[in-house]
């Protein structure tokens, strides 16, 4: 195939982990793909970069939790390189005293840490995560295919499953589960546990990259999505190179498979003939053609900006007008000449995935702050040191740490020019409250706030979910009704990012199952 | 008297309902009152001489009909008073007014947004089809979904079905109703933030819960149970205000054949082979029953006062996670008359349903956060109902009285204690809030008296001083109240019934507890006897 083709079977716009998977499936299924994508590299907030000579880190996005082992078969990723360098990673909420706790898992050893704060909490771990676990196997075959498309005839037997699944899950468990749905993490915490420290990390994780604190309703089910996604993913962790490392595993697989992978593309405009996909136009005027194209771009832009509001039934323009995006982060990484002295951490712990979170409190006054315009006082985080699972991320010895800092405003009072320093200090002097000797080993580093993610990968002020996890926003509405199966309500334009079922993270899924969207349709037709 | 069928602990609205109906079935029925009074949360005190007013309890709720008809409260002199109207107070001098009727509304709405005049018919048709559907669900005790027989199962089944079934339109509508904020909701009818703000406020009230939160929405609805033509709904409130109510309710209770013993204070529940068969009061009297009733709020009724035994672990828990927050601090101003309000006619019919001061959604929303930080917020949200304008009787001639509930008010302070100094500040935050809008309000007071939430709880047993006897909040609602397994209003203790508003459907409608747990008496009473 000649580097300058303009027509094909389908075209993928966006080359990040979703429209590279996408893009792989088609291809897989015989399908002459060109993936299209602004940027100089592949990967979208899923790259690797240099903070500084030798030292390399996940720029953005810094986990995998959540991606399905059946992607990386179907795909052969390992043959194009992707190895994990962990995928069994502890999650640690970090104790100023050392007693820090180790979450997910079921060691002995690590139930034991609970009762360090509260003796009553190792049991109630035991019964949280059993029940957790049960409400994980109710909702994972919603979320690991396309939504069934219920029809009359199909509810009664939907409803017999459904109805029949919950009653398997017990009286105890079904009514904590209707209890569940609409509580805060607050509450479900708080009707759980007694320690303070279990609490804050639990309500940093549930609310971790949305516009929500640990009192918001609703959050407790977004730790129960959260875990669902875990689960189907089959762990968390990160691969060998970082992120990055599966980006480029995505684009080798999809490009062996036959798809081009176009950068420094942008598309400004998908074209529509007659109510139908003809296909996209670049910024420098070249188009390109197809019958389908798939977007991995949010939702709201693919259909508003891209395709351009006229094409759309008037309800699907209110619809997708309306998604909500919400949810400012920060990343800062730093390259370390040494590994940061934690008390009491063993191999562990220092490869664990570590929450600053003390307690609810701390956590709802960072969202508070965020939402005033503030910076919070005392700064929520998550961190890891990639390094420590994969040293050739780093010269020998030395190691890069990635800072994901929840709840920090857009549009920060007095302007980012004055705050970043400041704000910088505060997430340094607070991970030195646990590990004291943290800024001595700091060579170089790099912030990005928000406004300066949002320029890299569109997700600064719009949270990392393309719209937020919300039960307006999810199963049949994600990433609005009438929309959930992928097509966007042109023939041909679909919709593959993660503002897409079954949403957030790194999994994947969205632009595997666009894919299959795509593929079927063109089967019946 | 040794033996009743029923004591009820505690004649509040709901003790009276509950001890009304159990009654009209035949059953003989004590209500034993710590008070002098009738009413508990709805009893009025005197603010000042000739003044009446609840001190603890709203000045308003909602009276199922079906009650109304059922204890025939007509005839026991109670007359009800239509209230139209409430009008929002805005900083920059600006206000929105709620109007009965549809034509006066929708031009009041137009003043801020031509956009939202022709919202608002779509606005209170779906009002008053979700208002309708919680008002059905207002007299029935709630299904355990947890309970399992086969006719469990097959209703489970059916509702699945007919939520699968629905068009996908109308069942987006339905999550977004329950799940959205009220600020998201609000904005998918109306652009004017004022006019947001001025529909979100009554929904807030006493409810632990910002603008922004999700599932602030479903709790629009509640005001227009009661009525509406097209125009803003109206409110029906008893003439002599809620003391006339419980006073009508206690005249019914008597008529069939009840007692009310009052200065009795039960300091225990008589246990007989681990049922309930009576109580013990302060003095050491005994009365046994067959059935005790507790009005008292659920964490009161098996944590705090009685020495339980055999009260299942699981139980306890549960009562104990329950979650009661004091937020509304109860202000009454007596006033010896009307004070003008800027830009507002002191005949606008509008006024008789009271003034809401709070600023736009996000000052509320501010405030929520200095809750949560349990300090003082800086202004809070007032809803200042004015009872006298339709109901005189309430004060000396030309006196009016300003019922306010003053919301976000923490129960605890993160750096001390409710001190003189700061409960002085906080009054002078609320007058000068009001002043802002009504110059030389401050000179009209006759008399003021504050209920900081900690206030509620030392006077009224209302743990933490939550309004409604534990949040509502969809957890805590429906059949999730007071706990998940226990929304029949029964408990782990055979014989013993909380009747109180903890029990669904809370503060939804007055007394409709009460009368929910004396159906679920009598239900099982006859499934024990046949």
């Amino acid at each position: 195939m000649s580097d300058d083709a303009l027509q094909y079977d389908a075209i993928v716009i966006g080359a990040g982990h979703n429209g590279l998977v996408a893009a792989g499936y088609l291809a897989k299924a015989g399908k002459n793909v060109v993936v299209l994508d602004s940027a100089e590299a592949v990967g979208g907030a899923a790259q690797t970069a240099e903070i500084s000579p030798d030292y390399q880190v996940s720029t953005a996005a810094h986990l995998v939790s959540g991606f399905p082992r059946q992607i990386e078969k179907d795909l052969k990723l390992s043959k194009h390189g992707l190895a994990w360098a962990t995928n069994d990673m502890a999650t640690v909420a970090l104790d100023r005293d050392g007693k820090h706790i180790m979450l997910s898992s079921s060691r002995k050893s690590d139930i034991a840490t609970l009762t360090a704060h509260a003796a009553q909490d190792a049991d109630a771990w035991k019964a949280f995560e059993g029940r957790v676990g049960k409400y994980v196997k109710l909702l994972k075959p919603l979320l690991d295919k396309r939504l069934p498309d219920v029809s009359a005839e199909a509810a009664t037997k939907a409803a017999a499953m459904l109805a029949l699944r919950l009653e398997k899950m017990g009286p105890a468990d079904l009514r904590a589960f209707l209890q569940l749905v609409p509580s805060s993490v607050a509450s479900l915490l708080d009707r759980s546990f007694e320690g303070d420290l279990i609490k804050g990390a639990l309500s940093l994780e549930a609310t971790l990259g949305a516009h929500a604190g640990p009192h918001t309703p609703g959050t407790a089910f977004s730790y129960v999505y959260k875990k669902t996604q875990e689960a189907i993913g089959q762990g968390m962790g990160y691969p060998v190179g970082g992120t990055g490392a599966l980006t480029e595993a995505l684009a080798s697989a999809a490009e062996g498979l036959g798809a081009r992978i176009r950068l420094e593309s942008p598309v400004i405009e998908i074209i529509i003939e007659e109510g139908r996909i003809k296909g996209v136009r670049l910024a420098d005027g070249t188009v390109f053609e197809a019958p389908i194209v798939l977007s991995s771009v949010d939702p709201k832009t693919t259909c508003l900006d891209l395709v351009g509001a006229r094409h759309f039934e008037t309800p699907a323009v209110t619809h997708v007008s309306r998604i909500k995006m919400k949810g400012a982060t920060a990343k800062i990484n730093l390259a370390l000449e040494g590994l940061p002295t934690f008390a009491n951490f063993s191999d562990r712990e220092y490869g664990g995935r570590l929450l600053i979170a003390p307690d609810m409190g701390t956590v709802e006054r960072s969202f508070t702050a965020a939402k005033r315009g503030e910076l919070t006082l005392d700064p929520v985080m998550e961190l890891v040191i990639p390094s420590y699972h994969d040293p050739r991320l780093a010269p020998m010895g030395h190691h890069v740490m990635s800072i994901i800092v929840p709840n920090v405003p857009f549009d920060v009072d007095g302007g980012w020019d004055t705050q970043k320093d400041p704000f910088v200090k505060r997430v340094i002097d607070t991970i030195s409250d646990y590990a004291p000797d943290l800024s001595d080993k700091i060579i170089a580093g790099e912030v990005l706030t928000p406004p300066e993610l949002e320029d890299r990968f569109g997700w600064g002020n719009r949270g990392w979910h393309q719209g937020n996890m919300s039960f307006d926003q999810l199963l049949s509405f994600r990433p609005a009704p009438g929309m959930a199966h992928y097509e966007a309500g042109v023939s041909g334009l679909y919709l593959c990012g993660v503002g897409t079922h079954p949403g957030g993270g790194l999994t994947g899924l969205p632009g595997k199952l666009s894919a299959e969207a795509a593929l079927a349709a063109e089967k019946v037709s | 008297m040794d033996r009743v069928d029923a004591v009820i602990i505690g004649a509040g609205l709901n003790g009276l309902t509950a001890a009304a109906r159990l009654g009209g079935a035949g059953l003989s029925v004590l209500i034993v009152e710590r008070s002098a009074q009738v009413g508990g949360g709805a009893a009025h005190g005197q603010p000042a001489p000739g003044y009446s007013a609840p001190p603890i309890g709203f000045s308003h709720g909602y009276v199922p009909p079906e009650l109304i008809r059922e204890f025939d409260l007509a005839r026991e002199g109670l007359q009800l008073i239509r209230r139209e109207g409430g009008i929002s107070l805005f900083d920059d001098g600006s206000h929105v007014a709620n109007y009965a009727n549809e034509n006066v509304m929708r031009r009041e709405l137009a003043r801020h947004s031509r956009r939202d005049a022709d919202a608002w018919p779509r606005f209170v048709r779906d009002m008053k089809r979700q208002a309708e559907l919680i008002r059905q669900s207002l007299l029935k005790a709630q299904e355990d979904p947890g309970e399992w027989s086969l006719s469990a199962l097959k209703q489970m089944m059916s509702r699945t079905k007919s939520v699968l079934q629905m068009e996908p339109e109308a069942l987006y509508d339905l999550t977004r109703f329950w799940s959205l904020s009220l600020d998201d909701f609000l904005e998918g009818y109306f652009e004017s933030p004022a006019v947001r703000a001025h529909l979100a406020a009554p929904a807030l009230i006493g409810r632990a819960l910002g603008p922004a939160d999700p599932t602030g929405a479903a709790f629009l609805p509640a005001q227009w149970m009661t009525g509406t033509t097209g125009g803003a709904p109206w409110r029906m409130s008893p003439k002599g205000g809620t003391q006339a109510l419980a006073d009508c309710l206690a005249g019914v209770v008597q008529a069939r054949g009840g007692d009310i013993r009052f200065h009795a204070e039960v300091t225990d529940i008589k246990m007989m082979d681990k049922k309930a068969a009576g109580v013990i009061l302060a003095d050491g009297e005994e009365i046994d029953a067959g059935i005790v009733l507790s009005d008292l709020d659920i964490k009161r009724s098996f944590l705090s006062l009685f020495q339980w035994s055999g009260l299942p672990d699981g139980f306890a828990r549960d009562v104990a996670n329950v979650r009661m927050d004091g937020i509304v601090a109860r202000i009454n101003f007596a006033l010896k008359g009307l004070p003008e309000i800027n830009g507002v006619a002191s005949d606008n019919p509008a006024l008789s349903g009271g003034l809401m001061i709070g600023g736009g959604l996000h000052a509320m929303e501010r405030a929520y956060e200095d809750w949560l930080d349990e300090r003082p917020p800086s202004a809070p949200l007032l809803e200042i109902a004015i009872p006298t304008l339709e109901d005189p009787s309430l004060a000396p001639e030309g006196g009016h009285i300003f019922a306010v509930s003053a919301q976000y008010i923490p129960t605890e302070l993160h750096d001390g204690v409710w001190s003189d100094v700061r409960r002085k500040a906080l009054m002078q935050t609320v007058k000068d809030m009001i002043s802002h809008h009504a110059h030389g309000f401050e000179d009209h007071i006759v008399a003021e008296e504050l209920r900081l939430p900690s206030d509620i709880e030392d006077q009224a047993g209302y743990t933490r001083g939550d309004p409604f006897l534990g949040q509502m909040s969809l957890d805590q609602m429906f059949f999730n109240r007071p706990v998940p397994g226990f929304s029949g209003y029964e408990s782990p203790i055979k014989n013993f019934y909380v009747c109180s508003a903890s029990g669904h459907p809370a503060g939804l409608a007055l007394g409709a507890a009460g009368a929910n747990a004396a159906q679920s008496i009598l239900g099982s009473l006859k499934g024990r006897r046949s």
